[in-house]
């Protein structure tokens, strides 16, 4: 079961490269269709308060208060390295939210239930086939990674800046 | 015949190796043309609208005794407000080691912080309506520079250590096409996350070991080619590469560290009289013992009171003068940055003539800047015996604000590499030896 998977998930992939391909292929009389393997649509880029607020109320489950959101714009501010400076204000929520995020042993049993609530939880859709089967193969065949690490991927990835 | 031909070939091939341009590594044509005054710059805008009338005539009394020499006692009237500092960090004021000029001028356009910010950084004046909220319409010095120096240079060679945020932070790249957030400087501005202002919301970030970074790495890139959007170019800010973040990251947490544990409540051993200026100096400072950039821009914000308070004005003065003496110390004896260094300190603009109707504690009239005075500044260049004329005085009107960019340029060796047009100013040459 799971390698027709693997080989069904693999067949997309090849499918995908090569029609993306800009060379002009013979359509044999078949209508051309877009696939979308995803149906994201944020194309609005966060704010910096929206950015921090979004992010703290996600990984705490409330809302950041305004001092505290005051506080982090200035330091956001403090810095050009927009990237570097939201990867430790990231690390440091990560930090003090340690006790709310899961332990590995407790997500081993359904890592598509855990990775089907990081991406409502920060991204706010469901994941696609391609995503689920992506984020089981890397927890089930690398035992070193853990919910934090997926959360800490998927909080400063480019998706995490839209909206 | 054949020989003839060896002889025309040979020739040929000749000319063409003089002839055909040399396509660098980095992607330039030339090498940077121009040869090395030094190989760093540190540049000091200094102090926030500081007047010739105290600074070099010294109407109130020495108040600069780490830059200017004299004995000159500080006003009566005023002694009472001024603190007292340790004496001067300098066996010798710098001047010893510097050219003076000393009726620089800031010559157009309003006299105003960042207006004066903007001109000494970007080499232009600013005549027109200056947007506070977008990155400047000119290159700044931080873009020329990493365009333009050979081999091209990386932000971490590259630091605007700001005392304040918001518009500052849009002088670290500009607008122009050619240029932009590709070349800009890393901006920092440290009294805002550190001690000065008494709080840190980045705290102690979660570390991760670099096996894990790389992992975290790789699920990034995973989900960033499921996503079909990148930030606007608009939008782009400065990048500092993994690596150098990293670099970056652990500075800042360092210093964090020492925060937490007391240890940057008074590093100068001065006591309360430690303003945010010296802070910012201060941390300029580590900043070049961790990294020894080429180019690094430092300013100075706090005699501004001067618009209500004139005696605090004199005071912070002072404390303006003892950062420039420490920071010179601090670059003479710092591995790599020693007797290698041009240091270059000039005011962003002025002050006006006359007082306002605000008097302070003393009695003294606070005093603005908007008039033809505001525009008499000075730009005091110290550097190596051999590369700078030392103790040299300029008493005449000579050099302006917007001549700073391509000093700096000079000094760093590639003026002659940046595109005809860009620059309105030239170097101030009369300083080189």
């Amino acid at each position: 079961m799971k390698a027709k998977l693997n080989i069904l998930v693999a067949s997309v992939i090849i499918i995908a490269t090569v029609t993306s391909c800009k060379k002009e292929l013979p359509t044999y009389g078949i209508n051309n269709e877009h696939v979308n393997l995803n149906s994201i649509d944020k194309n609005s880029l966060k704010k910096q308060t929206e950015f921090i607020s979004q992010a703290y109320a996600d990984l705490f489950g409330k809302p950041i208060n305004s001092n505290a959101l005051e506080e982090t714009k200035v330091c956001f501010n403090a810095f050009s390295d927009k990237e570097m400076i939201e990867d430790m204000i990231i690390r440091d929520m990560l930090r003090s939210a340690k006790y709310s995020i899961p332990e590995r042993i407790e997500i081993e049993s359904n890592v598509d239930s855990f990775t089907v609530s990081v991406y409502k939880r920060f991204y706010h859709r469901s994941p696609n086939e391609l995503e689920l089967w992506n984020i089981r193969n890397i927890i089930q065949t690398d035992t070193s990674v853990g919910p934090e690490m997926i959360y800490y991927a998927v909080m400063t990835s480019d998706e995490y800046k839209f909206y | 015949m054949k020989r003839r031909n060896f002889v025309k070939n040979i020739g040929l091939a000749s000319v063409g190796s003089l002839v055909l341009p040399y396509i660098l590594p980095s992607g330039r044509l030339f090498a940077a043309t121009g040869a090395r005054v030094a190989n760093h710059v540190v540049f000091c805008l200094f102090a926030g609208g500081v007047r010739n009338i105290e600074a070099i005539q010294k109407a109130e009394g020495n108040l600069m005794p780490n830059m200017f020499p004299g004995s000159e006692p500080i006003s009566s009237d005023i002694i009472a407000g001024i603190e007292t500092l340790p004496p001067p960090v300098l066996s010798t004021p710098l001047l010893n080691e510097s050219t003076l000029f000393k009726e620089f001028r800031y010559s157009q356009g309003p006299p105003g912080h960042f207006q004066g910010h903007t001109t000494a950084i970007t080499g232009h004046y600013v005549t027109e309506t200056i947007s506070f909220n977008q990155p400047t319409q000119y290159p700044s010095i931080f873009e020329y520079y990493r365009k333009h120096n050979s081999p091209s240079q990386t932000p971490l060679n590259s630091w605007w250590i700001s005392n304040g945020i918001g518009e500052n932070e849009n002088l670290s790249f500009s607008q122009d096409g050619e240029y932009g957030a590709a070349y800009g400087a890393n901006f920092f501005s440290p009294n805002w996350v550190l001690p000065y202002y008494n709080f840190s919301p980045i705290d102690l970030c979660k570390t991760y070991t670099p096996n894990q970074i790389s992992k975290i790495g790789g699920i990034r890139n995973f989900l960033n080619n499921s996503f079909n959007h990148k930030p606007d170019p608009a939008h782009q800010s400065v990048k500092n590469s993994v690596l150098e973040r990293d670099q970056i990251q652990n500075f800042v947490t360092q210093l964090i560290n020492k925060q937490k544990q007391g240890l940057l409540s008074d590093p100068w051993n001065v006591g309360s009289t430690m303003n945010g200026d010296m802070y910012n100096v201060f941390f300029a400072e580590k900043v070049i013992q961790e990294f020894n950039p080429e180019l690094l821009v430092v300013n100075m914000t706090d005699v501004d009171i001067c618009h209500d308070n004139f005696t605090g004005y004199c005071n912070n003065l002072r404390k303006a003068d003892y950062a420039v003496g420490h920071l010179w110390q601090t670059i003479q004896n710092t591995p790599g940055m020693a007797n290698d260094t041009v240091l270059i300190v000039a005011p962003e603009h002025g002050r006006n003539l006359n007082g306002n109707s605000i008097t302070d504690t003393y009695g003294r009239h606070g005093i603005d800047h908007g008039d033809e005075t505001a525009k008499e500044i000075f730009c005091l260049m110290a550097g190596p015996a051999g590369k700078i004329a030392q103790n040299q005085i300029i008493s005449s009107v000579k050099g302006q604000s917007i001549d700073i960019v391509p000093t700096i340029a000079k000094i760093l060796g590639f003026y002659e590499d940046i595109p005809s047009g860009y620059l309105k100013g030239i170097p101030l040459n009369q300083a080189f030896l």
